[in-house]
């Protein structure tokens, strides 16, 4: 029997069992977790009550995720990048200098994005349309989203679509123009790294000058507008430990759809600013911690590597034909700026988008190509019980670890198996094994999760 | 039905107080408190409305001073009495209450009314229970909904403890049109509709009904949510219907939330000709609904309940209507364009 | 005869006050709490809306109908022109006074 997806993790003398091609989420002790696996090379005993369990391992798993084939297919969304401009100074932001200028799309560049997105999606008879908004800062442009958001919403009600509009923001405008977002929009991710102290430390002004109460005001005025509220902070060594303070100052001031928690992907800029990403362990610790008080605000806690809800091939919109248009209608996979990928060695570039054109110009075989990328799993991943959520992260940034697990990967997969944990409502043993440094390293060390790989002498 | 407020006073400090409006409006302004011959007028208003319950509101109803008397005028002019009350009910009104015959009075007691402007700490727990449980099968358990996240466990637990009606009335945070209570975000309800529907059944296990206050909307539960709901007997409507909420200055309100903003004066006239009123003053803004895609929405072109939504709270739909200050400044029209042909020809 | 004529002087518009707007799915649903009465807007006008209520001046506001119907911008000038000139008439819009 191919098992190679169903993967066990110890954690102190019990295992937490999680095939998610199977639908199977179990803690067991280690008599079970020695049945099983023999059950599953059809040797020894079972209980009676470890056997439907087993069934269930043992029927067809779902298919694996795979890469998209074919002729281009509605893509996942349409990017569009109005500007790599930016109107504030944050101190790790890796995004080219001089942040603030940059050159802004042009009128007719949007509207041909916009009409040949809608385009692709009547050619395969899609009803819904996703425009994305990024940055720089892309409301730093706010005339091109302000163009955009009323061209495609009367454009697609023409052909009979509806359009869901997401834009990924600082929070740097005025009331009245945040109102209209919160009004527009129906999502907006909101970069918040934490109360007056973290904010305005991080994240200030191009001039250094504070600017938590603006960005905090108008946190509060998308809380309270139509568009789900998605705040993102940035953690860092230094506020790491201060999660669950920010968790309670969160809950208390907004009220988001989710949090999202991500460590600082560090840069020369970040570290010339004395910034450096948090310690893994105490990450994933005082992550659960605020993911507990959130949860008793009704607010969801995501670290996007561990986020289980969706089972998927790639972390991101590389490989899933996203469109990102950038200022002068380059169109690419990511959304980072072509010098950073190149960095990698990676060429994530689409085609192009003429002005006036009824259609992207794409080069297939970069399509192909690029759908290929989360196909190719780094070493590190083909055995990690992370690698059908976390897929491998991040194909910019999360690279490089000769095959070894490094600090993201830790803390993807202590937060994934905490949050599985918490799934199954084990909060003390969270408590025990989150308070034993060496159980802690026995779980996110091991180097293959698979279970029948597995030699736990117990 | 029409909510008499007797009081414009309250005690306590909910975080969603929807009065919050009503109360500082007439704070100051008038007394504090009904008097024996306004409130003599009341009755008078019901009995033409053809209304035989008396609903008593406040602030909190039972802080007036002749609550006694008030309660005892009513029921010698043959109404049953309804009265809304944070809980924290002292002795004198409370023994008024609990003389009466559970036929003739039901209270409806708010379980999450608190001093400490969040949620109620112990002592006023307990001093609450032990209310309930003097007023036994008169009490109606009410819970106001202001966050996604809440515990309706502890009243199911309390019903049985206390013999108290068995039903629990749910009430959803509205937001008063311009003021800053703490409110349920419509963005919530999904949330808060996937506990309610889990929560329906173990309510109807204990022979527990939820009924729901006017605010609830359809696209809230999904459709196994709603046939759970339906299954477990709970009372689900998808109204936004005024019950007049009549001030102590003598004004109809459409509801606390829209105080200030949709009223009029009582004068002579009785309660469906006041209530139309209201109607028609609103009616252009329930074109629309708390959600961009209500006025699009199946359930809403169905028309009139059962099962059609109104689109959910007036208030939530009226805050999102916006204004400008806007001024516009058109240049004159160039020659060519913009201009009338004769125009042009006088220019010259 | 001789007459002196004068040419148009700029015009000022304002929304009144009792003029309230929600975004709907899609359309801008405009309400009079005066005459009670409400007016849907879809498409292009209520694009136009949109871009007049957020502050855009003139000049802006042509550029953005151009771009987006693909107008030439004197086209787009009397577009805009005769969309102001309807929501004056129905009210939406009312012309500040000019004195002297
Ligand atoms: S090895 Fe690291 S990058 Fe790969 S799936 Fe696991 S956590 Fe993610
Ligand atoms: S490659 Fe990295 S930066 Fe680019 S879209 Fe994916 S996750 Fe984002
Ligand atoms: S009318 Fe609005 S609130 Fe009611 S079900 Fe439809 S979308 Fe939901
Ligand atoms: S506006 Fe309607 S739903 Fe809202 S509180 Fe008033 S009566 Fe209830």
């Amino acid at each position: 029997m191919a098992a190679g997806d169903i993967f066990a993790a110890p954690v102190g003398s019990n295992f937490l069992l999680y095939a998610p091609l199977h639908h199977v989420l179990a803690f067991v002790n280690a008599p079970a977790y020695r049945q099983i696996r023999q059950g599953l090379q059809g040797e020894g005993e079972v209980a009676p009550t470890i056997r439907p369990l087993l069934s269930q391992l043992a029927a067809r798993p779902l298919p694996p995720p795979t890469a998209r084939t074919g002729p281009l297919h509605p893509p996942l969304f349409l990017g569009i990048i109005p500007t790599r401009g930016c109107n504030m100074g944050c101190r790790y932001c890796g995004f080219a200098a001089p942040k603030q200028t940059g050159p802004v799309m042009s009128l007719a560049l949007a509207r041909t994005a916009v009409d040949a997105y809608l385009n692709l999606l009547t050619a395969s008879n899609e009803r819904h349309a996703n425009i994305h908004f990024f940055g720089g800062e892309p409301f730093f442009a706010a005339d091109v989203v302000h163009f955009v958001a009323n061209y495609a919403t009367g454009r697609a009600a023409q052909v009979g679509m509806s359009v869901h509009f997401e834009a990924t923001s600082n929070g740097l405008y005025s009331p009245t123009r945040c109102q209209w977002i919160a009004d527009h929009f129906h999502t907006v991710v909101l970069s918040l790294d934490g109360p007056a102290d973290i904010q305005n430390s991080q994240r200030p002004g191009i001039n250094g000058q504070p600017l938590f109460e603006v960005v905090a005001r108008n946190a509060r005025i998308l809380s309270g507008g139509s568009a789900e509220l998605i705040i993102r902070a940035c953690v860092t060594a230094e506020t790491a430990p201060r999660l669950p303070e920010i968790a309670h100052w969160i809950a208390a001031e907004f009220s988001p759809r989710a949090v999202c928690f991500e460590s600082l992907t560090p840069s020369a800029l970040s570290e010339t600013a004395g910034f450096y990403p948090p310690d893994p362990w105490q990450f994933a610790c005082h992550f659960y911690q605020a993911a507990q008080i959130l949860d008793a605000a009704g607010i969801q806690t995501v670290l996007s590597t561990a986020d289980t809800s969706a089972i998927r091939h790639t972390f991101c919109p590389v490989g899933q034909d996203a469109l990102i248009v950038t200022p002068d209608g380059r169109v690419n996979a990511c959304y980072l700026l072509e010098e950073e990928w190149q960095r990698q060695g990676l060429d994530l570039r689409l085609g192009q988008l003429a002005v006036g054109a009824d259609q992207f110009d794409l080069d297939i075989t970069a399509v192909q190509r690029i759908r290929q990328i989360p196909g190719q799993p780094k070493p590190r991943c083909t055995y990690c019980l992370c690698r059908y959520h976390c897929a491998g992260g991040c194909h910019v940034n999360h690279v490089g670890g000769h095959g070894r697990y490094d600090d993201l990967c830790i803390q993807t997969r202590l937060v994934t198996i905490t949050t599985l944990l918490a799934q199954l409502g084990l909060h003390d043993v969270i408590t025990v094994w989150h308070a034993d440094d060496r159980l802690l390293q026995q779980t996110a060390w091991q180097p293959d999760d698979r279970l029948l790989m597995q030699s736990w002498d117990l | 039905m029409a909510n008499l407020a007797i009081s414009n006073v309250c005690n306590l400090n909910c975080p969603y107080c929807f009065a919050a409006a009503y109360m500082s409006q007439t704070i100051g302004t008038a007394r504090p408190f009904i008097t024996i011959e306004a409130f003599t007028q009341r009755l008078d208003f019901l009995e033409r409305s053809h209304i035989s319950q008396v609903r008593l509101i406040g602030g909190e109803p039972t802080l007036h001073p002749q609550f006694t008397t008030l309660v005892q005028l009513a029921r010698q002019r043959g109404f049953t009495v309804l009265v809304f009350t944070h809980g924290l009910v002292r002795a004198r009104p409370l023994t008024c209450l609990t003389t009466l015959s559970p036929d003739d009075c039901m209270v409806l007691v708010n379980m999450n009314a608190t001093r400490s402007g969040s949620v109620p700490d112990a002592a006023e727990t307990a001093q609450r229970e032990a209310v309930i449980r003097q007023l036994g099968s008169r009490a109606l358990l009410g819970f106001n909904i202001y966050r996604p996240q809440f515990n309706l466990e502890p009243l199911l637990a309390l019903i049985q403890k206390a013999n108290c009606h068995p039903a629990i009335r749910l009430g959803l945070a509205q937001p008063i049109l311009d003021g800053a209570n703490v409110y349920l975000h419509p963005k919530q309800y999904p949330a808060v509709g996937r506990q309610l529907a889990q929560f329906a059944r173990r309510a109807a296990a204990d022979g527990v009904r939820l009924e729901f206050d006017c605010g609830f909307v359809r696209c809230m539960f999904s459709d196994e949510e709603l046939a759970l709901l339906q299954e477990a007997g709970a009372d689900v409507a998808w109204r936004c219907n005024p019950i007049l909420d009549i001030s102590l200055d003598e004004r109809a309100i459409h509801c606390f939330p829209l105080t200030g903003r949709v009223e009029t004066a009582v004068a002579a006239q009785d309660a469906p000709t006041l209530r139309q009123q209201l109607i028609v003053q609103t009616q252009v803004y329930r074109r629309a609904g708390i959600y961009r895609e209500c006025s699009f929405c199946p359930h809403k072109r169905q028309g009139t309940p059962p099962g059609a939504c109104t689109g959910g709270c007036l208030a939530q739909t009226m805050r999102r209507f916006r204004h400008q200050n806007l001024r516009f400044v058109l240049p004159a029209p160039t020659v060519g364009q913009g201009c009338q042909p004769a125009l042009l020809g006088e220019i010259r | 005869m001789k007459t002196m004529i004068t040419p148009n002087p700029p015009q000022t518009y304002f929304c009144p006050p009792h003029i309230r707007w929600a975004y709907d799915a899609a359309c801008i649903l405009v309400v009079n709490e005066q005459t009670r009465q409400a007016h849907m807007l879809v498409a292009e006008e209520a694009a136009i809306w949109d871009w007049l209520m957020l502050g855009y001046s003139y000049a802006q506001l042509i550029q953005f109908i151009a771009a987006s119907s693909d107008l030439p911008t004197v086209q787009a000038e009397n577009h805009l022109r005769q969309q102001l000139q309807t929501w004056q008439e129905s009210g939406l819009l009312q012309k500040v006074a000019h004195h002297g």
